[in-house]
């Protein structure tokens, strides 16, 4: 623990008087207007406090059972009894209460309890919710679980909705996100690994994975990478997504985020690691590759073949989002013969009469479509669809009659803004976003030569890229055919016998020997 | 280090040199070029030429100092948009024809574009349309056309035509549905299915080839039908030794043509069956050759055509289950078949001496000793 102050002079292990302790504590922490300290007696005599943080604790579990139950029920004394198991007099009492020598952990009818003598475990535990309580001359101190502050209910995902699916999502609150997770993988061998990140925040972070499933080497290295994490807070998952990737200078994202258990749910089985972080709703999803990004829970709720189709459009979608307007301005500008005729003379007719050259209409066009996103994600959601009216209908219409801009320009940019809604990820539209102005600034440059380099460097950077070691292009640059029968279109669900080849999981068969998909390969 | 310093800084700025010196250079506005769609080469009108030595010109016909009246139709985009918001609404037009006088085809269009202020752009092409009276003297064709075989911008894909009229007024004549009298050229020459008397589209890529190999060849043949319509139903023959226009197939002896080149691709046949009219409409044909050599060692050809179609207008009515009527009737068309073949064989074969049909790259494929 640091202090602003002078270091206060910090006893290992509590004390066995309450009031030492309570002092300390209130030192510490500076007594905030929100600690929690109520002192009282128990039946047996014996005084004890209560410390807690309000707000953060379910104050009813910490009245009904504890307070009330030590001071209005009695039983043996709790000194008493650890003084007799210390001097081996257990014997004699053993005939008269069930509590006799019980430690006091059997006195509450509370299930998360434990003891710590620990200062740093003590307070660390109070800040995150539970309560401490402390018994004159006794050395160690009893921590009950009590959180219960209040917290979002779960609902359905801000972020991915799907049409068929479960409409759970992840809430805030990292207990309930394991629950969720918990509730759809029955195993016995999925893992929880708790960790607690930020030198000031202490977050809880909880890495996920199948034991047995999961390539244990991957698992040790994300918790490796977990393990360095120092800073005073991991603000959300997005700290935490930048300190663990691979490379952090590339616009890529090599982690996926997500609001919903079913989608985690479905990566641990593939083998994946799921990272839950505490105080945000967006889990992490590793390694990943980028045939990820198109890839919906709801492709597999559906029949095969429409899943498929559905990719493969979301596949043409990123496309389009990328290189369209870069194509427009290179057809424009350099490759007038390339245009069908017809398109030729209708593209040089409706731009007739308007001002700048292609380039500079296109990019303006696209900056204030940026803009319009960007206003709209600010504003309140009542206003924000009227910001989607304003500007797609009223300044797209207005600029086209003012002679600004062409139609076919309004085309090209509502377009490029409906195909790059289309990619399921988020993270990964915005990657698109930027990728798709260098491809414009490439194009108008260059024309069609340009786009072409971008696209090499682009390809060049993919093929480098890794995520925790697994190639970012993986199935399709490292060519593992068997992974394609989950790639851009999806085998019906008999066929997908395998997990990933490319995270080498320790039990690759999903399907059981007997099972239709095995007769018919 | 102290060194190293500075050179890296220079790095940007030398790719940032690289870049943009190197790119935009050829960067033009699509707004900013004029469309040539069509090309039309005609001879200089005397009247207006008016000068002294043009009776001489015309004698002397391989005379280098050949002037060519071209015609460039040029889109005028804004006309062709059929833009709401546009003041016209009455059918303005949609293209302009504008006519340079020069002897080669290069310098006429440097001409051109000093009249024009947006560069013209050959890349959307549609046809070059060369008069009959430029044709008809030795080698100009070739000559006219070799300007839009170099050129880079140049398709090889454009249509060349000939047409008895002038190429100006082929370009002043479209039907009320089409803006573009090149574009509607275009796509009537490819309506092969529909009729038997259009010979399949002729590239300038193919005729190119016909050129080279000296082959002669038959290309589309364009005529002036009134103000609202043109036909291209028929032929220009073209010898490919002497490299000039030999003279025309009218539309009965392309069709013929098209039966013996095997390009029939539909189209209807008139026939009479017990002195009525019938139509048979073809849906497909094949072709096969035949060659014999007679006892002088002549070869003699023989062609083998196989149609299939349906009956489509009889006015005689007669039962059709039977099959004696169906025999007539294919006798009949047959005999109307081999009637358009023995006329356009005829005028090849006698009064043109030009073989179009390439019997003589069959007997250089397939009898290869005798031809040598």
């Amino acid at each position: 623990m640091e202090h602003n102050g002078q270091p206060l002079e910090q006893p290992s292990i509590p004390s066995a008087s309450v009031r030492d302790n309570m002092a300390y504590i209130k030192q510490l922490l500076g007594a905030p207007s929100d600690l929690l300290i109520r002192t009282f007696l128990t039946a047996e005599g014996e005084k004890a406090a209560v410390v807690c943080i309000e707000g953060l604790v379910d104050k009813q579990v910490i009245q009904n059972q504890v307070i009330s139950q030590l001071m209005l029920t009695g039983g043996s004394s709790f000194v008493r009894s650890e003084q007799r198991e210390k001097t081996g007099q257990m014997d004699d009492e053993h005939s008269n209460s069930m509590f006799t020598h019980a430690s006091e952990t059997e006195r509450l009818a509370l299930q998360d309890m434990r003891n710590s003598a620990d200062w740093d475990d003590i307070v660390l535990t109070i800040l995150s919710g539970d309560a401490a309580l402390f018994i004159e001359e006794m050395e160690e101190v009893i921590l009950i679980g009590s959180k219960g502050w209040k917290s979002r209910a779960i609902e359905e995902p801000q972020t991915e909705s799907i049409i068929r699916g479960p409409r759970d999502g992840f809430t805030e609150d990292i207990r309930t996100n394991t629950t969720l997770v918990r509730r759809r993988i029955r195993d016995p061998h999925l893992r929880f690994d708790s960790f607690c990140i930020g030198r000031r925040s202490r977050k809880d972070i909880v890495v996920a994975y199948i034991d047995g499933v999961v390539n244990p080497m991957l698992v040790n290295e994300v918790k490796r990478r977990i393990n360095t994490i120092d800073m005073d807070d991991a603000e959300g998952s997005g700290f935490i997504e930048q300190w663990i990737q691979d490379h952090y200078w590339s616009p890529y994202p090599q982690i996926i985020n997500t609001e919903r258990p079913d989608k985690v749910a479905g990566a641990l089985l593939q083998g994946r690691v799921a990272v839950l972080v505490d105080g945000t709703p967006f889990q992490l999803i590793l390694p990943i590759t980028i045939s990820s990004f198109i890839q919906s829970p709801e492709d597999y709720y559906q029949n095969w073949i429409l899943a498929s189709v559905l990719r493969i459009l979301r596949v043409f979608a990123v496309f389009v989002a990328l290189f369209l307007p870069g194509l427009y301005i290179a057809l424009l500008e350099y490759h007038h013969g390339m245009l069908p005729s017809k398109l030729a003379f209708s593209v040089a007719g409706t731009r007739e009469g308007v001002p700048f050259p292609a380039v500079v209409e296109t990019f303006l066009m696209e900056a204030t479509l940026e803009l319009l996103r960007e206003a709209g994600v600010r504003l309140p959601k009542s206003i924000g669809q009227t910001i989607g009216v304003v500007g797609g209908l009223v300044i797209g219409e207005a600029a086209v009659t003012a002679g600004i801009v062409s139609p076919v320009m309004v085309v090209i940019v509502a377009v490029t803004a409906i195909a790059s809604f289309a990619i399921p990820s988020y993270g990964f539209a915005i990657s698109i976003r930027l990728m798709r102005f260098l491809i414009m600034i490439a194009a108008s440059v260059f024309g069609l030569y340009g786009i072409v380099l971008a696209l090499i460097i682009n390809c060049i950077h993919l093929v480098n890229l890794r995520s925790f070691g697994i190639p970012y292009t993986a199935p399709l640059a490292p060519l593992r055919l068997s992974d394609w029968r989950d790639l851009i279109y999806r085998l019906p669900v008999i066929r997908l016998s395998h997990r990933p080849e490319i995270l080498e999981p320790m039990d690759s068969k999903r399907l059981s020997k007997g099972s239709k998909g095995k007769r018919s390969q | 280090m102290t060194r190293a310093a500075p050179r890296r800084r220079m790095l940007p700025l030398l790719l940032a040199v690289c870049v943009f010196m190197t790119g935009c250079w050829d960067r033009v506005e699509i707004d900013q070029r004029g469309f040539v769609v069509g090309v039309g080469i005609d001879e200089p009108d005397k009247k207006e030429e008016g000068k002294g030595d043009e009776d001489n010109q015309k004698n002397n016909q391989s005379d280098s100092n050949q002037m060519f009246r071209v015609v460039y139709q040029i889109v005028m985009p804004a006309g062709l948009s059929t833009n709401k918001g546009g003041g016209d609404g009455t059918g303005g037009k949609a293209y302009f024809n504008m006519a340079v006088e020069e002897n080669t085809m290069a310098t006429s269009m440097a001409k051109l574009s000093q009249r024009l202020s947006r560069a013209p752009f050959f890349e959307h092409l549609k046809v070059i349309i060369v008069s009959e009276s430029i044709a008809r003297k030795p080698k100009k064709f070739a000559e006219t056309i070799d300007f839009f075989l170099r050129e880079s911008q140049m398709r090889r894909s454009t249509r060349v035509m000939v047409t008895r009229d002038k190429a100006v007024n082929i370009f002043n004549t479209h039907p009320p549905d089409q803006r573009l009298p090149s574009a509607y050229l275009e796509e009537l020459s490819d309506n092969t299915k529909e009729s038997t008397r259009i010979l399949p589209e002729s590239r300038i890529g193919d005729v190119h080839e016909f050129l080279l190999k000296h082959k002669s060849f038959a290309i589309q043949g364009v005529q002036n039908g009134n103000r609202n319509f043109s036909t291209v139903t028929e032929a220009a023959v073209f010898n490919g030794s002497s490299n000039q226009l030999v003279g025309f197939l009218n539309p009965m002896e392309t069709a013929g043509l098209n039966f013996m080149e095997g390009n029939v691709k539909g189209g209807q046949i008139k026939f009479t069956f017990e002195d009525r009219l019938g139509v048979f409409s073809i849906e497909r044909m094949s072709k096969r050759l035949e060659c014999k050599f007679g006892p002088d060692n002549m070869p003699s050809f023989t062609f083998h055509i196989r149609v299939e179609g349906a009956v489509d207008e009889v006015f005689h009515a007669p039962d059709t289950l039977k099959e004696p009527a169906i025999n007539k009737m294919e006798e009949a068309i047959q005999g109307e078949i081999v009637k358009l073949m023995t006329m356009t064989t005829n005028k090849l074969q006698h009064e043109y001496n030009c073989d179009v049909m390439g019997l003589r790259e069959y007997l250089f494929h397939k009898h290869y000793r005798w031809f040598q």
